[in-house]
């Protein structure tokens, strides 16, 4: 049939060969005419473009890119891994000359980071290509007077290595970026309110202040905080603070620290002393240069004290108390046990509180695939010992993609590791519960924690303050915040679905028996009516809080279909108990291995005639450290790798959807033994999978059993399916709902009659007519005993199957019933 | 070899030849950049933009298979992707007025015109900016980037009828916000 889209179409088509606008209009509804013209006007869009030389500067990039990338393929890839370790082992067994190197490395490195923080933008293309193949160890160090930028680079024969000057790194090139680095808000002069107060701002998550009774309240941005102030972070959550002179501090995920004297006068005025202590996590700190000589800036912990004299720093308390000091920028000194050291650019020290700090050493960094764990742990092929004082962020796996930062250790064993974290994205992504504080545009609270919500984030409606949501999202870094992709009204957190098909066995005012469970019942539980005990039926509602299964739906079925399925936590193992219901498994019922008292699993089996439950799936819900279920971009399909991380795939796998290179898929996937995925489920994401609809207006000219004859020559089945309202006659008016299919097929799925057309004058015959098939009635009972001039009729829909059931319908639906196998009269 | 059709191109780029690359490129440079300068109001960023999904192309020209989807499609799908991540980054894009260059390109013409033209450019950018997320990919890339029907259903994985009546409900939809935005439509 014509629809309105096709005759449009035909427009654009016209106008896309160069004909007038006008031409094109003729003969259109001025509807019509508008959408045209208005398509003729997103043609005329003007988007200016960039100038030809920087067009053609492109194409020469991404040309040389090309080259350079096929250069790249046609060189074997074993020897760019040897030629790491050789590295590596060589300098591990030159360790002065891996000294010298380190801090002429790190020289650039400082050098990249600080242009890359005057112009971010600034990126060059042709470095992106090898950003996708780093993985590689190396090791940074600076020097502060330091000029002249060097990379160290293997010696063509012979395995040795040797220094070369460079230019200094393009922004963007394949130097590792540690995820630590100073991420520092820009300075805003609002932020600077006093020389005896910081401010906080620029917070992510949960961000508390100890109100001095020892509660933590929820801290608001732009706070100001006097000495004495103790502030502390949730994990996913970070904090800056700025004080008067512009020096500022970040606090890092599960970080607590106390701001002891806050007097951050400026050169004009005075003397700065910024004192402050912390307790657990990490800080960064980047101070104001002052050369007063009196100024103070310290960070103490528990085990020492780092005062900066004007520099970039970090700090980090471990779980074990153990301190660590790290310099970006300039020279902290750093005192324990009358002993002090002066750290300068790239170097690290870490010790514990009754040691003095240890000899500076020089950071190592490596980002690469994380291959083996233990004692120590190997990340792009290169050994590190993991000590409880690494500082780890996220929960690592073999395979994952790993970034470590560490020092050398002074007794010639491996390099201790002092922080680790995991940087594939799918680390971050995240669900909970809570209760709804804050609705604003940009973002949400929810239970305290600041969610931030996009353009893209889908938010049921009708969501108002206190309600129970669940957040489902990601964490964006660097900034460090929870994004919320998904933010869906739930009745009750505590409250578990259930549905199950069962034998009712008792009936009574406030609850019923059914298959052995009792069942709640209130006043809006939807109950069928003349159920009796012995009838098998449906019942569908949550589990609450104090474990009453409380019904919203019984609905009487056929016998044969007594499956159940029921989510909670379990109680018992062999015997299975979960949700207080005790249940059988057999030989082939599907268990998710790993499963423990207090995990929540769904089981869904079926009650037996003795009314045995019997399990013949139970699935793990939460609490499975094995199992991955993340969200990533697919960097290769054959193998197949996504977020970085390479899978396996089986027989079993369910892969959906056609897939390409740089498509988003969800993967559920399990580690195995030796320590690789294997992904049972790959989901094509990031494509609309809502239904086309379209809804056409035309008038019945005929019924012919389950044949609907259109005004406009269209013919339609009416089949079971098919979603009926109305009388379907001749002259009717109708809504005609199609859509189209997964398949791409179109499927109608509704028809609406809007006008009915006033019966003719004089008598009406009776219902059903003379139904001797001959029509002579005009009845239009199509042979079929059905009268479509009104009424309705009761079949029995679906005879002798599980799905058998007493329906009533218009009689002009009849036929289409009747032709698939439904009876006339009730179900016996 | 400008004659030579986009799988061929592509079979060529596949067996090194960087100047079927170029080809391409120069191809599909103007669409691309024109889809993407469509939700990104800044023309050097989507120039940047653009030039990134082209590197992305030739990183994963080896993998694309030519009886899958067509080129455009998969190239589309890169800049999608990209424009994608790009867009959650920066999250909400700030609608800035377009560059002057427009003007003071076309002002020895008709100044009056140009500017109203660009003052409906601007109003339709913020219009399909309002748009269901598949109207306006769908709206972009048959009136902006000038792809076919055929080409558009390929991109967004649909049925032509479906893009057809996606098509038509975004236009539609256009109207109405225009209407109830009491403006005046282009």
């Amino acid at each position: 049939m014509k629809v309105a889209e096709d005759i449009i179409q035909e427009r654009f088509e016209r106008l896309e060969s160069g004909a007038p606008l006008a031409d094109c209009l003729e003969g259109l509804s001025p509807g019509e005419a508008q959408l045209v013209r208005q398509a003729a006007a997103l043609q005329r869009v003007k988007l200016p473009g960039p100038a030809t030389s920087a067009v053609a500067g492109q194409r020469a990039a991404i040309v040389a890119a090309a080259r350079k990338s096929n250069a790249a393929a046609a060189a074997p890839t074993s020897r760019a891994a040897t030629t790491l370790e050789q590295i590596w082992h060589f300098l591990f067994a030159q360790r002065r000359l891996a000294a010298g190197l380190a801090l002429l490395l790190l020289v650039a490195f400082v050098s990249y980071w600080l242009g890359r923080g005057q112009a971010p933008q600034a990126e060059d293309m042709s470095a992106a290509l090898p950003q996708q193949e780093a993985q590689t160890a190396v090791i940074t160090a600076t020097a502060p007077a330091a000029e002249e930028t060097q990379t160290v680079v293997p010696a063509p024969a012979g395995g040795g290595t040797s220094a070369t000057p460079t230019p200094p790194p393009a922004a963007g090139a394949a130097v590792p970026m540690s995820p630590f680095q100073l991420f520092m808000p820009v300075l805003n002069k609002s932020l600077l309110v006093a020389p005896n107060l910081a401010t906080v701002h620029d917070l992510r998550g949960l961000v508390e202040l100890d109100s001095g009774d020892g509660q933590w309240t929820v801290v608001d941005a732009n706070t100001t905080l006097p000495g004495g102030s103790r502030l502390r972070t949730s994990p996913y959550s970070s904090a800056s603070l700025t004080f008067y002179d512009g020096s500022q501090a970040r606090l890092g995920p599960a970080a607590e620290l106390t701001l002891d004297e806050v007097q951050a006068l400026r050169p004009a005025d005075g003397y700065r002393t910024v004192v402050m202590t912390q307790w657990a996590g990490e800080s960064e700190h980047k101070v104001q240069l002052r050369h007063d000589g009196r100024s103070r800036y310290e960070v103490h912990t528990a085990t020492a004290a780092g005062m900066a004299r004007g520099t970039q720093f970090r700090v980090s308390v471990a779980a074990d108390g153990r301190a660590a000091y790290t310099v970006t920028e300039g020279a902290v000194d750093v005192r324990n046990n009358d002993r002090t050291i002066s750290l300068v650019a790239g170097q690290t020290t870490n010790f514990a509180a009754d040691e003095p700090p240890a000899q500076p050493s020089f950071i190592l960094t490596a980002t690469g695939t994380l291959t083996q764990m233990g004692e120590t742990w190997v990340v792009a092929g290169q050994t590190f010992q993991v000590t409880p004082s690494t500082l780890m962020n996220g929960t690592p796996q073999i395979g994952d993609l790993v970034y470590v930062e560490g020092h050398q250790a002074h007794d010639g064993s491996p390099p201790l590791a002092d922080r680790i974290q995991r940087l594939d994205d799918d680390d971050d992504q995240f669900v909970f519960t809570g209760e709804v504080d804050v609705i604003g545009g940009d973002s949400w609270v929810v239970s305290k924690v600041s969610i931030s919500i996009t353009d893209d984030t889908q938010i049921d409606p009708d969501i108002f303050l206190g309600d129970t949501v669940r957040v489902a999202g990601y964490i964006r870094q660097p900034e460090g915040d929870l994004v919320a992709t998904a933010i869906t009204r739930v009745e009750d957190e505590d409250q578990q679905p259930f549905e199950f098909v069962g034998v009712v066995q008792n009936i009574s005012a406030a609850s019923w028996t059914i298959s052995n469970i009792a069942i709640a019942i209130d006043q809006e539980t939807e109950i069928d009516a003349d159920i009796a005990a012995g009838d098998t039926v449906k019942v569908s509602g949550h589990i609450l809080a104090d474990d009453t299964w409380l019904a919203e739906e019984i609905e009487r079925l056929a016998d044969d279909d007594a499956a159940f399925t029921f989510t909670g936590p379990v109680q018992t193992i062999a015997p299975w108990q979960v949700a207080g219901i005790a249940f059988e498994v057999a030989a082939w019922t599907q268990i998710d291995p790993g499963i423990e008292v207090g995990d929540t699993v769904r089981v869904s089996g079926t009650i037996l005639a003795d009314g045995t439950w019997l399990a013949a799936e139970i699935e793990r819900l939460t609490g499975n450290l094995l199992q991955i279920v993340f969200v990533g971009q697919v960097s290769s399909i054959d193998p197949w790798v996504v977020g970085d991380l390479p899978l396996s795939t089986g027989e079993d796998t369910l892969i959906e959807g056609q897939i390409a290179v740089g498509d988003w898929v969800r993967v559920t996937a399990w580690i195995r033994e030796d320590g690789t995925w294997l992904a049972t489920h790959i989901l094509l994401l990031d494509h609309e999978q809502e239904q086309e609809c379209v809804t056409i207006t035309a008038v019945i000219t005929a019924v012919n059993g389950d044949e609907l004859h259109l005004s406009d020559g269209q013919t339609i089945i009416l089949d079971d399916d098919l979603d009926i309202e109305g009388e379907l006659v001749p002259g009717s008016v109708v809504l005609i709902t199609a859509c189209v299919g997964q398949d791409g097929r179109i499927v109608i799925v509704s028809i609406i009659v809007i006008y009915t057309p006033p019966p003719p004058p004089g008598p009406t015959p009776p219902a059903g007519g003379d139904d001797d098939d001959d029509d002579s009635d005009n009845d239009n009972d199509n042979d079929n005993g059905a009268d479509p001039g009104g009424g309705s009729v009761t079949i029995c829909h679906k005879p002798g199957t599980p799905a058998e059931q007493t329906k009533t319908l218009p009689q002009s639906a009849l036929g289409g019933h009747l032709g698939h196998g439904d009876t006339m009269g009730p179900c016996p | 070899m400008q004659q030579l059709s986009d799988a061929d191109l592509v079979r060529r780029a596949q067996s090194d030849d960087s100047e079927a690359i170029g080809l391409l490129f120069d191809r599909h440079h103007w669409r691309i950049f024109r889809y993407i300068r469509a939700r990104i109001f800044d023309t050097q960023t989507a120039h940047d933009i653009t030039g990134e999904v082209f590197l992305r192309m030739v990183a994963n020209i080896h993998t694309f298979q030519p009886r899958g989807i067509p080129f455009t499609a998969w190239l589309y799908r890169i800049a999608h992707n990209y424009l994608a991540d790009h867009i959650n980054k920066e999250s909400r894009m700030t609608i800035v007025p377009m560059v002057e260059e427009s003007i003071t390109a076309h002002t020895a013409v008709n100044p009056v015109a140009v500017l109203e033209q660009k003052l409906e450019s601007e109003a339709l950018l913020e219009a399909l900016d309002n748009l269901k997320e598949i109207e306006r990919e769908v709206l972009i890339l048959r009136f902006l980037a000038g792809f076919s029907l055929r080409e558009t259903a390929d991109a967004v994985d649909k049925t032509v009828s479906a893009v057809k009546a996606v098509q038509f409900r975004g236009l539609k939809a256009m109207q109405l916000l225009f209407s109830s935005n009491s403006r005046q439509m282009p």
